[in-house]
């Protein structure tokens, strides 16, 4: 609230359209997602058919936006955290699809609602656990958590992409990276930890929250346990281990779907 | 899918509408990360056709390979341009060019409707209106396109292990 009223100040020769329009953007890039996540049996807006696509659709337009906004602020700072930004989070992107890839060979569908029915005996983070790990750690540097930070690291770039928005502008733009993370998070609930599945003794999306939550805790947690890596490993980790560790997977997927071993998990 | 209450029409000439004056300003634009923008928003509106063709599958990889891939790249190289060299380029058309665009514009459009009304009857009838789901679109490829399939694999593997290669030099 405090924001709110707090003065904009557009730093001198930024590009004012710009610079107003991108936080707007973010929000609305980050909030129409939701409109797909199933948070229980019956309750989603819009049970798509390639519900997962879309929201890997939207969440790519990220760093578009973040690299323009970078550029309307006309400084420094912002522009080389805005740089660093965009090459990680299309770099991890990669890896992302592909770890959920298995996931939808698993499911046989690209709707998160029937991803999530899929999942009613087991979880597919037990047929499919380097793809969670995989997936995890993309999406760690897709919300650029330490020890992913680099776009926003402090002694270095002062706030990274953000470094010249103050007031209203600025709580848009965490609000949106907020979104992100508890989208991210939910996502992770959705595709491998059984979505809104729990005991009984709870409605369903109760049990989506509390997993959604606990998801997100772990997101955070390594802040105060990793320290910041190298741009040049974060860009080998990217391309090299996760990319093959992930289409790894997707064999071992068609491996197991075609020798019966997840007909016989009962998936 | 979401229903449709507006007539079919009047989305066809708003969508139409806006991916048109998105390309006009994207060739239009003085400052090219505008332009680059315009061309971001001319992508959406043919992603909004393949929804409109009951095809949100095409939609959703049209935005994010093309507005979240391919305008990337564009923004990523005005950027590492200088901004008055990008300004420099930036000049006015030449008179005649207006006028010459114009008339292919027009031939063009002749041409398509001569093309349209000479087929007239024999056009392959529209696909009926309804949900296509995305195996399907998966079995036509596969059963009828095999060659072509297998070469965009090699194509893509091609392109994974160069950048392999590349990641491997800077070390």
């Amino acid at each position: 609230m405090k924001l709110i009223f707090k003065e904009i100040i557009i730093p001198y020769k930024a590009d004012r359209r710009l610079f107003l329009a991108v936080p707007l953007a973010l929000v609305f890039l980050a909030a129409l997602p939701f409109a797909v996540i199933p948070f229980g049996q019956n309750w989603v807006i819009a049970n798509l058919d390639v519900g997962i696509v879309f929201v890997f659709a939207m969440t790519s337009l990220f760093p578009a936006m973040i690299l323009i906004f970078a550029w309307a602020s006309n400084s420094k700072y912002p522009f080389l955290g805005g740089l660093r930004s965009l090459f990680q989070q299309v770099a991890y992107e990669i890896p992302m699809w592909i770890s959920a890839l298995s996931v939808v060979m698993l499911a046989g569908s690209l709707s998160l609602v029937d991803i999530v029915n899929a999942q009613a005996r087991i979880w597919f983070i037990v047929p499919a656990f380097l793809s969670f790990i995989v997936f995890f750690i993309s999406i760690m540097a897709e919300l650029e958590r330490l020890p992913f930070d680099l776009p926003s690291a402090e002694p270095e770039l002062v706030a990274g992409w953000f470094t010249e928005s103050s007031g209203a502008i600025f709580m848009l733009q965490f609000l949106a990276l907020y979104m992100k993370l508890y989208l991210m998070s939910s996502l992770v609930t959705v595709l491998f930890l059984g979505g809104w599945w729990g005991p009984s003794f709870l409605p369903q999306p109760v049990w989506f929250i509390i997993k959604t939550l606990i998801v997100a805790t772990f997101i955070i947690i390594p802040r105060g346990v990793y320290a910041r890596i190298r741009v040049d490993m974060l860009i080998k980790i990217g391309w090299t281990r996760l990319l093959i560790i992930g289409l790894a997977n997707v064999f071992l997927t068609v491996l197991l779907i075609s020798t019966g071993l997840t007909a016989a998990l009962g998936i | 899918m979401v229903q449709l209450v507006v007539p079919s029409d009047l989305v066809f000439v708003l969508l139409a509408a806006v991916t048109i004056i998105a390309a006009i300003l994207a060739l239009q634009a003085k400052e090219l990360i505008y332009g680059a923008i315009a061309l971001g928003l001319s992508f959406i509106g043919i992603a909004g056709f393949f929804v409109f063709l009951d095809a949100p599958y095409l939609a959703m990889l049209q935005i994010a390979v093309y507005v979240g891939a391919v305008v990337v790249l564009i923004l990523f190289t005005i950027m590492l341009v200088r901004r008055e060299e990008t300004e420099a380029i930036a000049e006015l058309p030449e008179r005649g060019q207006g006028a010459i665009g114009l008339w292919l514009a027009g031939l063009l459009a002749v041409a398509i409707s001569g093309v349209a009304a000479l087929a007239g009857p024999n056009l392959p009838s529209a696909p009926q209106p309804g949900e296509l789901p995305v195996a399907s679109l998966g079995l036509v490829i596969e059963a009828e396109y095999p060659v072509p399939l297998l070469i965009l694999a090699l194509l893509i593997s091609a392109a994974l292990l160069g950048a392999l290669v590349l990641a491997k030099v800077e070390k």
